[in-house]
């Protein structure tokens, strides 16, 4: 375990120098994140200006909607999406051969060596804070059980979510290059956040929750919290299913080194 | 005149080929893009449904199955933009410049070559947009012809303003998508600009967004457009044109790069 610390904590002070180096070049990518929100929070005004609801949801808890929307965009866009697009381009030049040389738990490894925690952090905070302040929480009908709940169902959410982009990350290995696979299911996913769970078809939800998890930790979550899903039917199928894909990303990571190979080091 | 049509339609061509070789790529971004227009129409087909917007769901199923086409044909996402940074970046831009070409043409129909396979779902969508929603007794060709023609013309300028930013900033995705997100809202990608606040419809068609996308949806749809978009329109294009290459011309010049 202390091995392993090491490694997480290696990896993220070499992210942290690689983050900042350009820092003041970088900067204009929080100006886009920033008008994206912009953008999107002008979406809903001007939609509520001509309507009162959608499926139920005010426009105060399409607010909520969106900063748990952004929220799960953000930490799975840092922490899965640029890693697992990076290794998929290292695979493809045949770079894992040096990784595998490394006494250390290779997925471990690679993936804290591509994550961005800085640039995460910097893109995500200015955004997020508008819509914090936006939101008027004393108008959501939360109960301790149901923020129980939906917290629960969003941590699963992002780990299914990651699940997913990892498996399409190891496809790699037996194609030689899956990165459109992963750009596929990330402009995907920009849409997927904005659907209140209520007002999609059962068969929506039903291939959603399979092929576009990112739909549980998002528009799941935040209906359980608000209360308008029952809690522990959901909790339950969630944690069978993020139980189930620890144990296919496991088997899956195993079966997609045997099948990796290459001719450099 | 170093440039024509021939030439350009062969650099588009010429292009597109790649995609004979690599046919997973092809069918993924098809995939993709196919995935994306989906989610985003069944997004505005939830809030028809869903809510008292006040607008037909058929009508606002029709005018997002418009809007993707549209904006996929006309470069609408920033590609060639994104291809002058990228040149200018790694700095093999000068394998352009020693063209006898205007460079950012050059680029911009290349990437027109890499999107040329998937105008194909452009026009079906286009097609079935029309036919889901549009008055075809009410469609006018001229006025089609008129208001795509300057679409295309300011969104063009569109890419060649973003992209002469790269001349001046090292890393310039970020201002581009910033850009992005502005051109997306203003022009009705997100948002129709029918439901929006009279506030906000004077500000898109007193400047050159609504054209650049809004104008042709409409008028595919059959819809009436008051005059005065029309002449907006073309005068925005008229102006844009020029004032572009004379901002690509100044801003060249900061260029700098080695080897070929």
């Amino acid at each position: 375990m202390r091995h392993m610390l090491h490694i997480v904590k290696i990896n993220l002070i070499n992210g942290l120098r690689r983050d900042t180096v350009y820092f003041a070049e970088n900067w204009s990518n929080v100006l886009s994140t920033l008008l994206y929100t912009v953008m999107e929070i002008l979406l809903i005004e001007f939609l509520f200006g001509r309507i009162t609801s959608i499926a139920g949801f005010s426009k105060n808890e399409v607010y909520f909607l969106l900063l748990i929307g952004q929220l799960q965009f953000y930490i799975i866009g840092g922490l899965s999406f640029t890693p697992a697009a990076n290794i998929t381009v290292k695979i493809g030049q045949g770079m894992l051969d040096f990784a595998l040389t490394k006494p250390v738990p290779i997925r471990l490894f690679m993936y804290t060596n591509e994550m961005s925690l800085v640039r995460t952090v910097r893109d995500a905070v200015p955004p997020l804070i508008p819509v914090i302040l936006i939101v008027n929480w004393s108008d959501l009908s939360f109960t301790p059980s149901t923020i129980f709940a939906g917290v629960f169902i969003f941590i699963c959410g992002l780990w299914l979510d990651h699940a997913l982009v990892f498996t399409l990350m190891v496809i790699n290995m037996w194609t030689g290059s899956s990165s459109p696979f992963i750009l596929n299911y990330f402009w995907a996913e920009h849409i997927e956040t904005k659907l209140p769970f209520e007002a999609t078809f059962y068969w929506f939800r039903a291939i959603a929750l399979v092929l576009l998890p990112a739909i549980i930790g998002t528009s799941l979550a935040v209906s359980v919290m608000l209360g308008k899903s029952n809690a522990l039917f959901w909790g339950i199928l969630v944690a069978t299913a993020t139980i189930i894909s620890v144990g296919i990303t496991q088997i899956l990571w195993q079966r997609a080194l045997k099948a990796y190979s290459s001719a450099s080091s | 005149m170093l440039w024509s049509i021939k030439t350009l339609a062969i650099i588009t061509y010429i292009t597109a080929l790649r995609y004979v070789h690599y046919p997973i790529e092809l069918l993924m971004a098809a995939l993709n893009r196919f995935t994306t227009v989906a989610m985003v129409t069944l997004f505005w087909f939830i809030v028809a449904r869903n809510s008292d917007v006040g607008v037909e769901v058929l009508d606002l199923v029709g005018y997002f199955l418009i809007v993707s086409g549209l904006s996929q044909l006309m470069l609408g996402g920033l590609a060639g933009a994104s291809a002058v940074h990228k040149r200018i970046m790694d700095g093999s831009l000068n394998a352009y410049l020693i063209r006898p070409m205007h460079p950012f043409f050059y680029l911009y129909y290349q990437q027109v070559g890499y999107l040329a396979p998937f105008f194909f779902l452009s026009f079906f969508l286009i097609f079935l947009g029309v036919s889901l929603s549009a008055n075809l007794a009410t469609i006018s060709i001229p006025l089609i012809v008129l208001t795509f023609v300057c679409a295309y013309a300011i969104n063009v300028s569109f890419n060649i303003l973003i992209g002469s930013i790269g001349f001046y900033v090292v890393e310039a995705s970020g201002i581009k998508n910033a850009f992005g997100h502005i051109i997306y809202m203003s022009q009705g990608f997100l948002i129709p600009i029918f439901l929006t606040p009279q506030w906000w419809q004077n500000y898109v068609f007193a400047s050159p967004f609504a054209a650049s996308l809004y104008n042709p949806i409409r008028a595919f749809q059959g819809e009436h457009l008051e005059t005065w978009y029309l002449i907006s329109g073309a005068v925005w294009a008229l102006v844009l044109i020029p004032v572009s290459l004379r901002v690509w011309k100044r801003a060249i010049r900061q260029y700098e790069g080695v080897g070929i």
